[in-house]
């Protein structure tokens, strides 16, 4: 199954852009300390607000920090900060599911209640309520974005594991001894995993417009760390000075979730119908 | 060595009125060590049921279930886990009674894992010994379950059983979802492994063939509860109850010119939500009298072990 994704995904010419996008962002978050030509950090009073030039290819900020090298790094701090985040929600979403499908009966309902609020709640404005009690830091908004996001995944997990629970080997493994958290973890995760990988993917680009979403707001990375959201924020007072410090990051966090887009767009189209259709919501 | 008394399970069905589906309604029967005891019975008559209770996959409603004079539905968790090895059973559809992600040498290894059996070093050996015995070829090890056939799977759920060397095995109808030719050598199987281990098994069917080559007793359920209990040979030579009479009379015959009587039963099993009154064969059976269907005729040993529920064999 796997490899039919993979061919399929070949064949979607916006999927393989987003493929090699996503590659470069990597490439450009792994290497950022090789790629920039100065400190994000460094702060230069006597160069501040400079347009584009050679010295400084994108121009600097308000505090003389060279914008190329903090998009470079910023890259690190969204990816790294957006991929966290969708893991998080994923061991959460998928151990929650899987509890609930698994052990059914009461604790089931419970999950499912507290799931069917969750997703009856406009999510961003949970999200920020969070984020605001918690205080603002990216820690802390990956964390209100873990409690809001799980209950997607937990609804899916726990259907494929209601269907699953039911095979024979699940009966067998009983039968050999299995405690139930073994079984959870060795037989039944292992085979309701796929989908919820592909679905994070699908998930990473709006996943990343939220982090910056919510950095703009002032909730999520707070200077001086270089992340796309906060520049934003940073370069708004500027806007009509020196517009190239909202235009470069923005087109950043623009192309990013492109990318994510027509990578999910491929993978869903790629997939088994039956996905698709959960995926349609 | 397994004694099964009153045996029980009511699935409740309904969501306004409580009705309930009578799966087993008051089974009780014995197994000697290194007997094998075949259970018949038509489709829905609850036999899939009656070997998952025995292993306390389900829960019974009511009753209880001796092993080596332990009754194990008042183990508790932990004790249940530690018996759990000596009780195996052996699915219908080898396809899915392995973990499709995992190989075949995995899911072998799984059970020696999981009670330490050889050590890490002796266990690449005990596997390949497994595989050798149930008659797979080494190269299957790395293979998933979805590469390999039916035949082949269920012999790998075989060796992945007598890893942890069972003293019980349920067979719940291992050979009814294979070729037939398929099916002879996995009999053959079958009574190999069950000698080597002096194995005790529950034997479920619905084939009368497979029943009398594997099996030394029999036991005959209808609608959830026994009708007729005994030696398989003496079944087969004479089988009282008109319900065993009219299975056996079903067992095709090669011979052409043979002569036989064929005894064909009316209508449908019943519902088991709404079992019918006193013997709940009455209504397919062609000797019925006014009893049969007031009063619900009891177990009656007529010799040799021979027991029988039938009110014509006073």
């Amino acid at each position: 199954m796997r490899l039919k994704i993979v061919q399929q995904l070949k064949k979607d010419k916006m999927a393989v852009i987003g493929v090699i996008i996503i590659l470069i962002l990597a490439f450009l978050a792994i290497f950022a300390p090789y790629l920039s030509l100065y400190d994000p950090m460094e702060v230069n009073m006597e160069n501040r607000l400079l347009t584009p030039s050679e010295k400084h290819p994108l121009g600097t900020d308000q505090l003389g920090r060279d914008l190329l090298s903090r998009i470079v790094y910023g890259t690190r701090v969204s990816i790294a900060a957006a991929t966290m985040a969708t893991l998080m929600i994923m061991i959460f979403g998928v151990t929650i599911g899987a509890i609930a499908g698994y052990f059914g009966g009461v604790v089931d309902q419970a999950i499912m209640r507290v799931v069917d609020v969750l997703l009856a709640f406009p999510s961003l404005i949970l999200t920020i309520a969070i984020a605001g009690i918690l205080g603002p830091s990216l820690m802390n908004l990956i964390i209100a974005m873990t409690a809001t996001g799980w209950v997607g995944y937990s609804r899916i997990i726990r259907g494929s594991v209601l269907s699953v629970k039911e095979k024979e080997f699940i009966e067998a493994a009983r039968a050999m001894g299995c405690g139930n958290l073994y079984i959870i973890a060795r037989h039944i995760i292992p085979n309701v995993i796929s989908p919820v990988i592909v679905i994070a993917t699908i998930d990473m680009g709006h996943t990343i417009l939220s982090i910056t979403g919510l950095s703009f707001l002032g909730l999520g990375a707070q200077p001086p760390t270089p992340e796309w959201g906060a520049m934003l924020n940073d370069g708004k007072s500027f806007m009509t000075t020196a517009p190239h410090l909202m235009i470069f990051p923005g087109l950043m966090i623009m192309v990013v979730v492109l990318a994510f887009n027509f990578l999910g767009d491929g993978l869903r189209d790629a997939l088994d119908p039956r996905l698709r259709q959960v995926m349609m919501k | 060595m397994i004694k099964v008394e009153n045996l029980k399970k009511y699935f409740s069905t309904g969501m306004f009125s409580k009705k309930y589906v009578r799966a087993v309604d008051g089974l009780s029967f014995a197994i000697e060590k290194g007997e094998t005891l075949g259970l018949v019975g038509e489709s829905g008559c609850g036999k899939t049921t009656v070997g998952r209770l025995i292993l306390r996959l389900i829960e019974p409603t009511e009753g209880k279930i001796f092993f080596k004079n332990t009754n194990i539905l008042e183990l508790n968790k932990k004790d249940l886990r530690k018996l759990r090895p000596k009780m195996q059973i052996i699915f219908q559809d080898p396809d899915s009674s392995l973990d499709p992600r995992m190989k075949i040498g995995e899911s072998i290894a799984e059970p020696l894992k999981l009670y330490n059996i050889v050590s890490k070093n002796g266990r690449e050996e005990k596997i390949s010994e497994l595989i050798e015995m149930v008659g797979l070829n080494p190269e299957h090890i790395n293979r998933y379950p979805h590469e390999l056939s039916g035949g082949q799977n269920q012999r790998a759920v075989i060796a992945r059983i007598l890893a942890i060397n069972p003293k019980f095995i349920v067979a719940d109808e291992p050979t009814s979802s294979l070729d037939v030719n398929v099916q002879a050598q996995m009999l053959f199987l079958l009574k190999k492994v069950r000698e080597k281990f002096g194995l005790t098994c529950l034997f479920i069917s619905h084939d009368l063939e497979v029943i009398k080559v594997m099996t030394d007793k029999i036991a005959v359920m209808y609608l959830g509860k026994l009708v007729e209990v005994g030696k398989t040979s003496d079944i087969f030579n004479g089988a009282v109850h008109p319900y065993t009479q009219a299975l056996l009379s079903a067992i095709p015959v090669l011979d052409p010119e043979a002569k036989r009587k064929r005894i064909v039963l009316g209508g449908e099993i019943p519902n088991p939500i709404n079992p019918p009154s006193g013997c709940s064969f009455h209504t397919r059976c062609p000797y019925r009298e006014r009893i049969c269907e007031i009063e619900e005729p009891m177990m009656i040993d007529i010799g040799d072990g021979h027991q029988v529920a039938c009110h014509l064999n006073r």
